[in-house]
């Protein structure tokens, strides 16, 4: 079939080449439509559902809502399990369904199961919403705003009201985080202390207020002629008006609501603050849609601020549109990558014409880059695979190794056209094109295809590696696969219009390969007189690359150099915004002052439907830098880092936002040894927990034993004594809705400013909300009138509270953790089990799980090891294909060693940490090492077979010294076109591929150095050719069948 | 020998090959880590002993073992925004809180006119009896001298002056009575302002330039014998209060709160009858020495509060503040503290999480 594809090509030249060119029109179309991203989407499938709660404990919130949720969503088509915390006033469920679910759907399936719960809820408790679906990324923009003339209310009014809602319907844009700012309530504060002058109580004025506001239809009149809406008008909207409103009518005294409090437009009890540049602001996260293109989003955010920009500078208030934009990531490593194919191109070329000394030569190969790499962008973007650093970098790998193909295939018909051209009576071009491209069919063929083939288990990687890692995998793979094609049809095709010109083929070999022949022949033929010292000199060489293997660290991703850093800093649970806000303040001015640091916010708290659902003791910040290179960016981070570490009282981790994504993706604990106790009661869990911890610490190589209790915060706990309650007359409820009003607030009705909707909220003013005694004061008036104080009813006193529950698949959780050192993990986790079983007594409620990352490891590791093993039987069955002997195929598998030393001294020499991105390498490397090798032996194979040749010292340096240009081109074409990435790999969108690029140079250079010098040595010695194999008799015929059918 | 040196060389490199492989294969980790966490060990065990040395010589006081402070370097200090105030002592006079309205003296001069009525009916009463025992006298001696009166006309003077005595005395019984109930009613205090016409008190309170009163105090509280000034005010603010001055204590309890009741009196007349006002009375009548710990130093923490003091440049001690007296604006405390001490008025719960840093959550929980 092969050799038809190539006959064709050869023969339709011009039908290929002009399908060619269409492709690459139409490719070019489709890259102008196409959408850029930075990371492909690496979260889990997840549905995350928040429900808030506001007044309720952790404790109330878990019972009360995640318990109902939870209830009603498991079982699930999908689902993989449900995660869930109960925080003071927030309750956030996070389903995480199986990969191969529709995510659309899962949607779909959780918003029916949750229609209907609201009425489950207690009262109080807003409707549990779908946080929007959201990109892995997230973030697309952070902007903030600040101003000297508008008050925080005023500024997140204009948030809330007029700029949201405009970002919002941005295409692509999911939903606005808005920290900070206040949101305008009108309030009616009541004076607890007015209300025990004029002897009325909480709910009188409540009940007042609500029947004074609030917005209503009121119907409408029909008559035979017309209908009629019926509109009111004249409720109190303003804080004037609604002081008006009548409390109590007692003969002619008349009191008014304005006579017991203070009506006036005030800020909402807040959630959570934010600063810009330590300036109090408010500060909007753009969240991407799923699937969405960031740079197409941020473009139309920036279009939609762009609108408001003039009309802010007249009010006063600062737009500060640049605190943080992914899309200046995507843009500089775009360019970088660009740089990098020019450079890497421009180098092509230019060891092309050094080593075929033909332009033509080197057209015709170069030409493979661009349809390879259009080829595999046009069926990625037709697969819904949008562009993003993975697949460029996947390109980018390949980018040196696409054009080996068409480089071994234009180097033989140009070798065999040259010698064609040397004989005295030539063969035709068609019939010498058409066997030299046969002749490395079969090499090119095999080698491609186990190239492709080593790079499958890196698409059956689980969990976020795999997900990163698969659009780079198949872009590799289908870069690879397009080459392969190319090399088949339009490199032939190629080579028949440009080099059938015989007139400009020279019969003498490119100067280069002239002078490096005899030298290569000479240093081959001293080495090969040697062949014990020289095996045993490359097995000591080999053995110490792999020693050095274990003396590597290890990352999962590099440091990304996005030229912004994310600040996480907490302090003890119960920290106020305020003080949150203030330590902000200081790190921040701190920050400012490093050189290259452009601007900063900060957020503390937390945003309706926000991705983090941390306390007030919680603050982000953005860090943006000014531009600068890597090594810039890492002096910049080494400098905060000093500055949190030197900080009291906070605990802080900063990290590049794409890291920081991909962190909170992989969630839990990642320590080797995790013990999980689920159980009903949390005291028994605690016990539990404490006991497991006491036996895991006792366990021979247990270190650093941790009992995970989520931290407590803080709380006034009110213990109502229903004895006094009873002797007063009151009852709990009673207390408990003058409670919530004073400092809950009750939202009694909404009033309307222009197209504003604003509550209306009956709570005590802000003065009277901050000390414990203010809450022991809080006048309670009994159903007879006694004015009394809550402390008269109540014992309050400040305890510690849960600050967050957690629940596994609907139950409740305490975790114990620990590292292991000094012994084996398996022994450790059997002895483990074995004595918490024998030490700890659990009830029938009460069981543990053993788990932790190591046993996570070994799982993923297994599923790649079966991968791996699967993939290299398919790998060595190909190589057996291709050289038809078990023998030459374990000589071949030799250079698997010879390349893994030079990567892993790549390795050392840059930082030696090996990443994922490090193991892609290696994988590369072997793929692109293996074809060097089936290179080589299968023209020895050739040379037997085929020509007859003896096997023995000349055939094999003769053999070497035929291949040496074709295997150094194609060596030093790689190595050079990934040279600029790994020269530079400190710097935006080389990050990844920079490592993986080191590695594949330092192997290249390894491998061909010993597969040139060494190879043919063992070969010589070990290795063996048999002319008699039928299989060879068969190719003859097959092809002596194919040229019959020329022209 | 030659080949013996060879076979050692050989052995040698077998040996270090085998321990380069074997031990990161057998435990699992590579060297690097291994060296790490030997590093981190050592590290680990030099901070312990160091820190073992530094609780030795601190003999401050412990909660559950722990030292209460916190190390922290005076460049720290400022970067961090900590703010210190000098403590200086303070005289405070501890007062409850209580609710105060304003009484009709409506009632005081009802009773002011009913007792004059009765001590005009017992006048009358008086004069009648005196009257009737004089004509009683007068026929007793005409008749003992003259013998012209009959005996019947001295029964009927007799009976008649009997009757003018009875109703004499039901008049000083009314009367009495009476006073009797005012006392009960308002206690000896202002029932003597009533009874004594020429009370200035109650000149005043009729002429509204005073005016009276009732406090009912906390369910719980006793007002102190030596309180004579307490201070009210019509808006609940202490700093707006105002002297009112003991009356008396009041026997009819507060229909709204039923704590003990007692009446003073204010020198003003702006107050009108009903309204209900915020009193402060003092527990004590003579101040008490210590030191004002505002607000904003105050940190809760395990059932208390607490406030954090520098001990010297790095160190910060965290004292106790439940022995103090919640006040309008923080805390007054008598004990643990000495003037001069500098107090962290601003970043106390930045040490609090400094000394609980381990308890703070990490990145990797969630």
């Amino acid at each position: 079939m092969l050799s038809k594809l190539v006959a064709f090509s050869v023969r339709f030249r011009g039908v290929v080449v002009a399908l060619a060119s269409l492709m690459l029109i139409y490719g070019a179309y489709k890259l102008s439509n196409a959408s850029l991203d930075i990371f492909p989407e690496f979260a889990p499938k997840q549905v995350i559902i928040q429900t808030e709660a506001q007044g309720l404990t952790a404790e109330q919130v878990e019972i009360l809502v995640t318990q109902p949720l939870e209830n009603a969503l498991r079982g699930l088509v999908g689902l993989q399990s449900i995660r869930s915390q109960s925080i003071p006033s927030l309750s956030v469920l996070i389903l995480t369904f199986y990969d191969s679910t529709d995510i659309y759907l899962d949607r779909q399936l959780v918003s029916e199961r949750l229609l209907g719960l609201q009425d489950k809820l207690p009262a109080g408790v807003e409707t549990p919403v779908m946080v929007p679906l959201e990109s892995s990324s997230g973030t697309v923009m952070t902007i903030g705003m600040t101003s000297e003339r508008h008050n925080l209310m005023e500024l997140r009014s204009l948030v809330d009201w007029t700029l949201g809602p405009r970002l919002l319907s941005v295409e692509g844009v999911a939903d606005i985080n808005v920290f900070g700012g206040h949101e305008r309530q009108l309030q009616i504060q009541i004076d607890p202390n007015k209300l025990a002058q004029f002897d009325l109580s909480v709910e009188e004025v409540t009940q007042a207020a609500r029947q004074a506001t609030g917005i209503m239809g009121a119907g409408y009149i029909e008559n035979p002629n017309q209908r009629l809406a019926l509109q009111v008008i004249g409720q109190p909207l303003t804080a004037e008006q609604l002081a008006k409103v009548v409390i109590r009518k007692n003969g002619v005294d008349i009191l008014h609501l304005g006579d017991v409090a203070t009506v006036k437009t005030a800020p909402a009890p807040t959630i959570g603050g934010a600063a810009v540049g330590t300036v109090p602001g408010v500060v909007l996260m753009v969240i991407g849609q799923y699937d969405a293109e960031t740079l197409a989003i941020t473009e139309g955010v920036e279009a939609a601020l762009a609108e408001f920009k003039d009309g802010f500078e007249a009010e006063g208030i600062t737009l500060h549109d640049d605190l943080f934009r992914p899309a200046n990531y995507i843009q500089s490593s775009l360019v970088n990558i660009q740089e990098h194919l020019y450079v890497g191109g421009g180098l092509v070329m230019l060891v092309l014409v050094l080593f075929l000394f033909n332009l033509r030569t080197a057209l015709i190969s170069l030409t493979a880059i661009p349809l390879s790499i259009m080829a595999a962008l046009i069926v990625l973007l037709h697969l819904g695979i949008n562009i993003n650093i993975m697949v460029l970098g996947g390109l980018a790998i390949a980018l040196g190794e696409v054009v080996d193909d068409a480089i071994i295939d234009t180097e033989n018909i140009f070798r065999r056209l040259r010698e064609n051209a040397a004989l005295a009576s030539p063969r035709s071009t068609l019939d010498v094109v058409y066997d030299a491209s046969m002749e490395v069919r079969s090499s090119v063929v095999y080698a491609s295809f186990i190239v492709m083939l080593v790079f499958v288990p890196l698409l059956t990687l689980s969990g976020v590696a795999g997900r990163m890692f698969e659009p780079l995998g198949e872009a590799y793979i289908l870069a690879i696969f397009a080459s392969l094609l190319v090399a088949l049809t339009v490199t032939p095709a190629l080579c028949h219009i440009l080099l059938a010109n015989k007139g400009d083929i020279s019969d003498r070999e490119p100067p280069v390969i002239q002078w490096l022949k005899p030298l290569y022949g000479r240093t081959l033929r001293r080495v090969s007189q040697a062949p014990r010292m020289t095996i045993a000199g490359v097995l000591i060489f080999c053995a110490a690359g792999v020693g050095i293997l274990p003396l590597l660290g290890g990352s999962f991703l590099p440091e990304l150099r996005e030229g912004h850093y994310i600040i996480h800093t907490a302090s003890l649970p119960g920290t106020s915004i305020g003080e949150s806000l203030r330590i902000g303040g200081e790190i921040e001015k701190r920050v400012a002052e490093i050189p290259g640091v452009r601007s900063t916010s900060q957020w503390a708290g937390r945003a309706e439907r926000g991705a983090d659902t941390f306390g007030t003791y919680y603050s982000e910040y953005e860090i943006d830098l000014e531009p600068m290179d890597g090594a810039g960016q890492q002096r910049v981070l080494d400098e905060i880092r000093e500055i949190l570490e030197a900080f009291p009282g906070i605990n802080s981790e900063v990290n590049s936002f794409l890291t920081e994504r991909i962190d909170e993706t992989i969630s839990g604990y990642t320590s080797p040894v995790v013990v999980n106790i689920y159980g009903k009661d949390l005291e028994a869990l605690d016990r539990k927990a404490k006991e497991v911890a006491a036996v895991m610490q006792d366990i021979e190589g247990a270190a650093d034993v941790q009992l995970r209790a989520p931290p407590s915060e803080p709380q006034l706990e009110i213990r109502l004594d229903l004895d006094s309650l009873a002797f007063w007359g009151l009852t709990p409820k009673e207390v408990m809705n003058t409670l919530k009003t004073a400092y809950d607030g009750v939202t009694v009705g909404q009033v309307y400013e222009g197209n504003q909707v604003f509550d209306v909220v009956v709570i005590v003013p802000e003065e009277l909300r901050q000390q414990p005694r203010h809450v022991r004061e809080l006048p309670i008036r009994a159903a007879d009138g006694f004015m009394l104080s809550l402390q008269d009813v109540a014992t309050i006193q400040q305890v510690s509270g849960r600050h967050a529950i957690l629940h596994r698949d609907a139950q409740r959780l305490q975790t114990v953790t620990s590292n292991v050192s000094g012994r084996d993990l398996t022994s450790f986790f059997n002895e483990l089990r074995e004595r918490v079983h024998e030490e700890v007594e659990f009830s029938a409620d009460i069981y543990p799980e053993f788990t932790g990352a190591a046993i996570a490891q070994a799982e993923s590791r297994e599923d790649l090891i079966v991968h791996s093993s699967l993939a290299g039987i398919a790998v060595l069955l190909l190589l057996f294909l291709a050289l038809r002997s078990v023998r030459n195929v374990t000589l071949v598998l030799i250079n698997l060693p010879f390349s893994l030393v030079g990567g892993v001294i790549a390795v050392l020499v840059t930082n030696g940490v090996l990443s994922i991105g490090s193991m892609v390498g290696f994988v590369t490397l072997f793929g692109i090492t293996l074809r060097n090798s089936i290179m080589l032996v299968s023209h020895y194979q050739y040379l037997v077979v085929e020509e007859g040749a003896q096997w023995n010292l000349d055939t094999a340096i003769r053999g070497a010294q035929e291949r040496l240009p074709s295997i150094l081109i194609t060596a030093l074409v790689t190595a050079l076109a990934m040279l600029p990435i790994a020269v530079n790999s400190d710097n935006p969108g080389r990050e990844i591929m920079g490592p993986m690029a080191a590695i594949i140079i330092g192997g290249l250079v390894s491998s061909t150095i010993l597969n040139l010098l060494v190879l043919p040595s063992v070969m010589l010695r070990y290795g063996k050719f048999n002319r008699q194999e039928n299989e060879t008799l068969t190719i003859k015929r097959a092809r002596s069948q194919h040229r019959s059918e020329l022209p | 020998m030659a080949s013996r040196n060879k076979f050692s060389l050989w052995l040698t490199l077998a040996v270090l090959l085998v321990v380069a492989f074997g031990v990161p294969l057998a435990t699992d980790k590579s060297w690097s880590s291994l060296i790490d966490a030997g590093v981190e060990r050592y590290l680990d065990a030099a901070e312990r002993a160091s820190q073992i040395g530094e609780e030795e010589e601190d003999d401050g006081e412990r909660e559950n073992g722990q030292p209460m402070r916190v190390e922290i370097n005076d460049e720290v200090k400022n970067s961090a925004g900590i703010e210190l105030m000098n403590l200086q002592q303070d005289i405070y006079y501890p007062e409850s809180r209580a609710y105060a309205s304003v009484v009709d003296v409506r009632d005081l001069i009802q009773w002011r006119t009913r007792l004059k009525q009765l001590e005009l009916e017992l006048e009358l009463a008086q004069m009648e009896e005196k009257a009737q025992l004089q004509e009683l006298n007068r026929l007793r001696k005409l008749a003992e001298a003259t013998g012209s009166i009959a005996s019947k006309n001295i029964n009927y003077a007799e009976s008649n002056w009997q009757q003018a005595r009875a109703k004499r005395e039901a008049a000083e019984l009314t009367l009495e009575a009476a006073r009797t109930e005012l006392i009960q009613s308002w206690g000896a205090v202002i029932a003597s302002w009533v009874t004594d016409p020429d009370s200035k008190e109650f000149e005043r309170l009729v002429t509204r330039q005073d005016t009276l009163i009732q406090i009912t105090l906390p369910v719980a509280l006793s007002l102190p014998a030596d309180v004579n000034v307490i201070r009210v005010s019509r808006q609940g603010q202490r700093e707006n209060a105002r002297k009112a001055y003991f009356v008396s204590p009041a026997f009819v309890a507060n229909y709204a709160a039923q704590g003990e009741t007692y009446y003073f009196k204010m020198a003003t007349g702006k107050l009108r009858l009903g309204m209900r006002l915020h009193a402060w009375i003092p527990r004590n009548a003579e101040g008490l020495k210590g030191f004002f710990i505002p607000e904003r130093a105050i940190v809760w923490y395990s059932g208390k509060p607490w406030t954090y003091v520098q001990q010297d440049e790095q160190v910060y001690r965290r004292r106790p503040l439940d022995d103090g007296e919640s006040v309008t604006g923080g805390i007054f405390i008598q004990s643990e503290f000495e003037e001069g001490e500098s107090l962290v008025v601003a970043g106390s719960q930045m040490l609090l999480s400094e000394e609980f840093r381990w308890q703070i959550l990490d990145e990797d929980d969630d």
